[in-house]
Parts: structure tokens; sequence; C-alpha cells
């Protein structure tokens, strides 16, 4: 599959407690940074839990019940490795059984499809770069 | 007034232009030229400047400030943390904290922009915040992840697009009266906006503020020693700067902002505290000036400012209230960020003075109260509540 876009875009330079994010993504398994002692979930990942200040973490994999929260249609591009790539959509996916996690990711397809918010998405990896798998998403019903 | 209260009594600036149309000059002598017609507006010797503030990043050092204006004493060399114009009322605010508490006497905010020599914004930066979930998924600049923010103010309110146009209508007409406007002379009409070119929907190019080369300059002292200078000094009435603590890195970054303000600034709460240390609600607001990076976003800076009600502000702009002369409560009467110039809105406090003092080219008749507003969209954001004397 063709990523959706170029390959030579900036990739993931994580902080130390971000790796395991993009490890899990590696082995194509969407997971999010939960707090061990109260169980709440947060995202992009941090080093203690803001409501009850453990430092332990537990990884819930995200269920199949992506939404769409909310997107752009990029038009003009801001990276000159995207001159000529545009239209794309960049979007926000929400996940109703994870509480808190929104998920900046592009919407695969016709950037012209019509779309609407809480649309249901289907999780799609891409090889954006060797071995940068990342989670992008299609319309369920077009998919 | 509490004598050792703060306010302004000093406002200067050089020529604005678009980005890139200074070139004869660096930054920093831009910072001197706006620093000096600040002390000259307000009939100070420039040797007793003793504090220089600034925010956001500002590259131009204190230090080298200092020497080339010919300070006495550098007292107060301030800055507050924040993307882009998040500070700039905030910086006002650090040199009010250092007058009022005796750590210098006279404190000058301070922006400016040469953007043709050090770069434009809205490209590429690596050093973005969260730039690892943000980047390789193709967001890069301010314009494309604000508009998700907006967006999602459309879906939950149905906010549409010419209701944004309204709020760009509103900068442009009032800029046409203002000589200093980089915008002047040049009117726009909803056809005009709806054909502008899309950037990154629903955001178009007029949705999306200028980008500048100018400076512009704030001076603050005391109550006590503005009776011995030559302006009426503007009061600040209140000055407050933060965020919600659960913001993160927002909507400029990972778009991890509480679901119940997502499409807002999270400015509610810093609005509230404002308001109650400067003893007036919005009804008593005369005129605001709303930091304007992108329409979308001053619209919701109105909401959280309590201008009009949450989800209101599409048809409150459309309602005509914010246009001058006859709108309920003008704003942006320089033409704002989207029509004067984007100096990081230090131009708005600069625009908030000259309505307390009569001098606006769009001024608004016994204006008395004034709203002043940071950039929305980080944390820390800003703002002041400005009165005449």
């Amino acid at each position: 599959m063709i990523p959706y876009l170029p390959a030579s875009l900036p990739t993931p330079a994580p902080d130390p407690w971000e790796t395991r994010f993009w490890a899990f993504c590696a082995d194509r398994r969407l997971m999010f940074q939960s707090c061990a002692a109260c169980g709440r979930v947060r995202h992009p990942p941090v080093p203690v839990c803001p409501h009850c200040r453990s430092t332990e973490e537990v990884w819930l994999e995200a269920g199949d019940d992506a939404e769409l929260f909310t997107w752009t249609v990029v038009r003009h591009p801001s990276h000159p490795d995207l001159v000529g790539r545009v239209p794309y959509v960049v979007a926000i996916a929400a996940f109703p059984s994870l509480q808190g996690v929104r998920l900046l990711t592009n919407l695969l397809g016709d950037p012209e499809q019509p779309l609407s918010a809480g649309m249901k998405l289907a999780l799609v990896w891409q090889e954006q770069a060797p071995g940068l798998f990342l989670p992008r998403f299609a319309a369920k019903d077009l998919s | 007034m509490r004598p050792n209260q703060a306010c302004i009594v000093g406002i200067g600036q050089t020529r604005y232009t678009r980005w890139g149309g200074l070139s004869d000059t660096t930054e920093l002598g831009l910072a001197c030229e706006a620093i000096l017609a600040a002390a000259a507006d307000a009939g100070l010797d420039p040797t007793r400047i003793d504090g220089l503030t600034s925010f956001g990043d500002d590259r131009n050092e204190p230090a080298l400030v200092a020497s080339a204006i010919g300070m006495a004493r550098l007292r107060l060399s301030a800055m507050l943390w924040g993307g882009g114009g998040g500070g700039s009322c905030g910086s006002v605010a650090l040199a009010a904290m250092a007058v009022e508490t005796g750590q210098a006497e006279y404190a000058v905010a301070f922006r400016s922009l040469a953007q043709g020599q050090t770069g434009r914004f809205g490209q590429y930066d690596p050093h973005w915040r969260h730039a690892s979930f943000i980047h390789p998924f193709g967001a890069f600049a301010a314009p494309q992840l604000l508009a998700l923010a907006v967006r999602r103010h459309m879906i939950d309110f149905g906010t549409t697009q010419e209701q944004l146009g309204h709020f760009a209508l509103a900068c442009r007409a009032h800029a046409q009266r203002n000589p200093a406007a980089v915008m002047r002379g040049r009117p726009l009409d909803m056809a005009g906006y709806l054909a502008s070119r899309p950037i990154s929907d629903p955001l178009k190019l007029l949705d999306c503020c200028l980008e500048s080369d100018g400076a512009c300059a704030v001076l603050v002292t005391t109550w006590e020693r503005a009776r011995d200078l030559r302006q009426a000094p503007a009061a600040i009435l209140a000055s407050a700067h933060g965020g919600r603590g659960d913001w993160s890195s927002g909507p400029l970054g990972a778009h991890n902002q509480p679901a119940a303000v997502y499409g807002g600034t999270g400015a509610q709460a810093l609005a509230e505290e404002l308001y109650a240390r400067a003893g007036v609600t919005p009804a008593d607001l005369d005129v605001a000036e709303i930091y304007d990076n992108f329409t979308g976003m001053a619209l919701m800076t109105m909401e959280d400012f309590g201008l009009c009600g949450r989800g209101e502000s599409g048809p409150f702009v459309e309602s005509g209230a914010i246009a001058w002369p006859n709108g309920r409560l003008p704003v942006n009467t320089h033409g704002g960020c989207l029509s004067e110039a984007y100096i990081h809105g230090l131009n708005h406090v600069l625009e908030g003075v000259r309505q307390l003092r009569g001098h606006s080219t769009c001024q608004v008749a016994d204006a008395e109260v004034c709203l002043v507003t940071g950039g929305p969209g980080p944390s820390p954001t800003s703002a002041l509540i400005l009165g005449k004397s």
C-alpha cells in the first residue's frame, strides 16, 4: 500500500515515556497509556498520572469503536515535501471506550468525501517509512 | 487609583508592513525605534527606562536593547512563556507587577518582528510541542491545527463560514480608517472573503492573520510617577495570564485539552478572575481588542470572555455587534492582526490605549473600559482590562 503521505515527512522523536506507544505501533497495536492505580487513560503519554500522581502505568488497546471527532482538509502545504500532495485530511479520532483519548491522525480515501462528526472509523496501519507504522483511519462505510 | 498602581503612560510603534517589508533595519533596530517612540510619547527621558519585558521567545535580548537605547540600569528583564502571542498582554502584566512592587520604575513591554530576516510563521518547526504525534500526519502549522478546533465549534454550535467572514470583514472595515494598517486601501466584502483561497478547511486565507514586519512598545509606570509625564495615563484595571491546568499542548499540539472546552480557548477561569479583579463585568466594556490569529479563534475568545454566550459568537458577529461605529461592542477598531498588522497582539494593547485617550481612528464615543486579549490556543494566554484615567 502506498502511504497516504510521503515517507520523507518527519518521523517521531519520542520522549522516554512516549517510546512504548511507538513500539506498540511497530507491532501494529494501537495502545494507550493508563494509570495502574486509578485506571484513567491519557494521551499523549506523560510520566505521572495527573489525577492520583501514580507513576505506575498499564497499556490499554483501543477497541474497534473509533469515531470522527473533527477534521480539516489541508489545501495549502506547510512542509516542502507536501507541495503537490494536497489536499489531504487531518482528523481527530475519539474512542467511546477510552474516555478522554483523542488521536490526531489522517482519514484515508477521497479528501472530498462527505464527512460528519461521529462517523465510525476503521483503523488502517500504514508503513510510512521503513519500520514506522502509523495508525490511520478510513470511514467504515467506505472501507 | 492607588499611588503605586500601574498604568500605561506611553505607546510607540514603527511602520507596519507586509512580512519582509522592512529590510533596511533589524529586529533590534525596530525594537529600539518603538521603545524610544513610547518614551517620547510619554515625555520620559529614555535613560530612566529600567525594565524590559516581552513574550513568546522574543529574540531581542534585553542587554542589547538596554545598551542600544542608553538605559542607565536594567532592573527588570522578564519574558512570559508561551507560543506566538499568548503572552502579549502578559508582558504588560509583568511590567505592571514590577513597577507596583518597586522592582522597576519605568518598564517597557515590546515586540519586534522582521520576518523577512528571521523567517515566517506557519512553516514546519521541528521543536513544536508534541511534534511526534502531529508531524508524521502532515499537521505542521497553526492554521491546520486550529482549523480542527474551529470545525468542532461549527459541529457543536452551527457556526457558519459566513459568520467567520463577518469577523474578518469588521476588522478590514476598521483598518480602512487606520493609516498604519497594512490592509488600508484594500476593502473587502463577503463575496471577496468567500472567494479567498482555502488554506485548511474551514479556514481560508482571509481567516488567517497577516504576517508582518514592525514593532511596538508599551511604557508602564505607577500612577504617582505618571503625574510628571505628558499623557493622561490608561489605568491597568486588571491583568492576568495563564490557562487551565489540564490544557497541555491543546489545539496547537496533540489536541488533548478537556472535551468540554474543546471548541474554545480554555480562558474562562482567567476571564472570571480578570473581571473580578477589575471590578467590572462584560456589560461594562465599551470596546474590545481581541487577538485574532484566526477568525474562529477570535470568536471562541469572545465567548470565553463573556462578550456573548458559549456557542453564540457566530450570530453575535453576524448581527453587526462588533462593527464600528454602530455595533453594540466594537471589536478590533484598529483592524486587528487580520488587517492592521501581526505584531503578535501587542498592537492590540496600543489600540486599547488610543481608545481610552480618545485618539483611535475608529473612536468609540466616551470609551472608558477596554478589554484586550492575548493569543488563543496556547497556554498561557493573557488579557488586560484598561480604564480611562
